[in-house]
């Protein structure tokens, strides 16, 4: 039988205030176990993207509860939110989000730093990560002498590097083609399939949703079925 | 500390990363900030350490000693010329008696009794002129003439600020006679006694006591002043080292001497006015650097905050992935402090390797002094531990500002 290893009960996100308000998330149940491939999928506005800020700490929802790993993070305050991210999750995003002065080494290893890993020892870690997601000896390739599909590999790279409990990526084939966009996939498959990666993944591309093990679909800030491919 | 890690390498590498011009237009900006703070209250104090090391220089020496306030001359002094004698610390002296007097010129072409007479009120000092040579230069001073002979008699030097040639670029603030030149004879009358002398030169400085005096031989003085005593009224001494003042102050201390006159090191005896004109001048040299201080500040907050701005959504990013905000913080305060000791390093470069040799060499021609650029280490020092705290301060409110900001609005662009 499997953990779960988030539980969201009853989420819902609204912006705005007074008579400008916007109901994003109107009570989201959500639950994703330890080693699970999910994709939430929806047309643009359903709260795909929302619902994954939440569930990813970058966001505090309105109303509701997330439990992450035994933790509620609801509660937590903005200083312990990011060492919660730190420790526990990683992050891929749709424009690679690179730190642009550093080398491909170095943005790998910050995250590993901050989290109190000497600079040597982080510099392996950094280094076998890369290697990992295929791009032995780029090292000290600045982001802008990299391709998209190489950056995202990076980015990756510095995601899984630090073992997180679950990897967040949202939309991480959009700004690829056709084919960076299936390396990725397969890459994040391989993560999954392989190492027992939990993955949560939003994307609107149904054909790369088929490697995740279960598919959400959102429409209009609710969860309106699930497919296991 | 590990914020501080991440601060110094991200720090680091955004000025690596930056374009060379924007740095060295950066560092530049410092640099003339450290200037200002350093050059400007450096060149208003020089002024006025120009005219104090003038003063020590051309009148009054290391050592001063003056009668005591309840006598009027130096009692017993040839005692303090034998003390003198036998420091070895000391390189010049000279003993001189000061008098007041009244300098008349032109009475022999004077044909109407009832017209104004040119006279002028001086001060007269009798020299050792060998001795007074040998401390203070005087003979150097000369602007016209010849310098006075041991053995001269009759004769007199001038300061030029008593004749009216040389004190009308001044207005009419000194007494003076007119038309006297050399070789020109003058009267002197003190206490109802009269001699004339001939002008032998004249002499000019840019210390007071030199250019509004007038210097006879000592022989000369105590017979015109019935000075029969020998005992003086000024004694100046030069040391081989002017910082062994107070030492050889004290040993004539212990000698017993300070019965007989008043003892004073330079920095004592020097006119207070000097030493107020001086802070003056510091404190409004300070206040135009403070200016300039502001200016760099808000120069750098302006630049940190531009530069954090654009890269509000890798700080977001940055805070997404678990980097703490610290840690941003940090790395823009390393950015500013990097900025700072480079522009401070440079102005110093330019302020002890170049402008302080280029000032000695070619002080400011003031009236009153040669300016020269005065920039003590400690209070560089003091003033850079200002300009860089300050420049720190400038760093951290921009980054502050915008690392605080909501870490899922950074990274969306969103307001």
């Amino acid at each position: 039988m499997s953990t779960p290893l988030i539980i969201g009960k009853n989420i819902t996100k609204t912006f705005g205030t007074g008579h400008l308000t916007t109901t994003v998330l109107r009570g989201v149940d959500i639950t994703v176990d330890e080693g699970e491939f999910i994709a939430i999928m929806g047309k643009s506005g359903a709260g795909k993207s929302t619902l994954m800020y939440q569930l990813s700490v970058l966001d505090t929802p309105t109303s509701g509860t997330i439990l992450i790993a035994g933790t509620e993070t609801t509660t937590l305050d903005e200083q312990a939110q990011t060492a919660f991210r730190l420790n526990t999750l990683g992050y891929v995003f749709q424009d690679y989000a690179l730190v642009p002065d550093l080398s491909a080494e170095e943005n790998v290893l910050l995250p590993l730093m901050m989290r109190g890993v000497r600079m040597d020892d982080a510099r392996i870690v950094a280094r076998q990560a890369i290697d990992s997601v295929g791009l032995e000896g780029k090292y000290k390739n600045l982001p802008s002498e990299l391709s998209g599909g190489e950056q995202q590999r990076i980015a990756i790279a510095r995601a899984v590097a630090g073992k997180p409990r679950i990897l967040f990526a949202d939309e991480p084939t959009a700004n690829l083609d056709s084919v960076s966009g299936e390396q990725i996939i397969a890459l994040l498959t391989s993560l999954n399939k392989d190492y027992g990666q939990t993955i949560v993944m939003v994307t609107h591309e149904r054909e790369y949703a088929q490697s995740a093990d279960r598919i959400i679909n959102m429409a209009d800030g609710l969860i309106v079925g699930e497919d296991h491919p | 500390m590990q914020s501080l890690k991440i601060g110094l390498l991200l720090g680091w590498r955004q000025i690596q990363r930056a374009s060379i011009w924007t740095n060295v237009l950066i560092v530049f900006v410092m640099a003339l900030t450290f200037l200002n703070l350093i050059a400007v209250s450096g060149i208003l104090v020089g002024l006025i350490v120009g005219a104090e090391e003038a003063v020590r220089e051309k009148s009054l020496g290391d050592i001063i000693i003056t009668p005591r306030d309840d006598e009027d001359h130096i009692l017993e002094t040839e005692r303090f010329v034998r003390e003198l004698s036998a420091y070895p610390e000391v390189t010049a002296y000279s003993v001189r008696y000061k008098g007041a007097g009244v300098l008349e010129a032109n009475y022999q072409e004077r044909r109407n009794l009832a017209a104004e007479r040119d006279i002028a009120n001086v001060t007269v000092t009798g020299i050792d002129t060998a001795a007074e040579s040998g401390m203070t230069g005087l003979e150097e001073e000369l602007i016209a003439g010849e310098y006075l002979l041991p053995t001269d008699e009759g004769k007199i030097l001038l300061g030029a600020l008593y004749t009216k040639e040389y004190a009308s670029n001044y207005g009419d603030i000194f007494e003076t006679v007119e038309g006297v030149g050399i070789g020109d004879t003058v009267r002197l009358t003190s206490g109802g006694i009269s001699k004339e002398f001939v002008v032998k030169g004249i002499v000019q400085s840019k210390v007071d006591e030199v250019s509004l005096n007038t210097y006879i031989p000592e022989r000369e003085f105590r017979r015109l002043f019935n000075r029969i005593d020998r005992n003086a009224d000024q004694i100046v001494a030069r040391l081989d080292d002017p910082s062994k003042n107070t030492v050889v102050k004290q040993a004539m201390v212990d000698s017993g001497l300070t019965d007989l006159a008043k003892i004073q090191t330079y920095e004592e005896g020097v006119p207070k006015f000097l030493t107020d004109i001086k802070n003056t001048m510091n404190l409004l040299g300070t206040f135009i650097g403070s200016i300039g201080l502001v200016v760099a500040s808000i120069t750098i907050f302006i630049i940190i905050f531009i530069n954090a701005l654009a890269r509000r959504r890798y700080i977001g990013i940055l805070k997404g992935i678990g980097i703490d905000r610290r840690a941003i913080e940090c790395a823009y305060v390393v950015q500013a402090a990097i900025y700072a000791l480079l522009g401070s390093l440079l102005g110093a470069v330019i302020t002890y390797g170049i402008l302080i040799s280029y000032f000695r060499r070619n002080p400011i021609n003031f009236p009153f002094s040669d300016g020269i650029l005065v920039a003590p280490i400690e209070e560089t020092a003091v003033r850079f531990v200002i300009l860089f705290v300050t420049t720190l301060i400038a760093g951290f409110i921009p980054a502050w500002m915008i690392a605080r900001g909501n870490t899922l609005n950074a990274i969306l662009g969103r307001k």
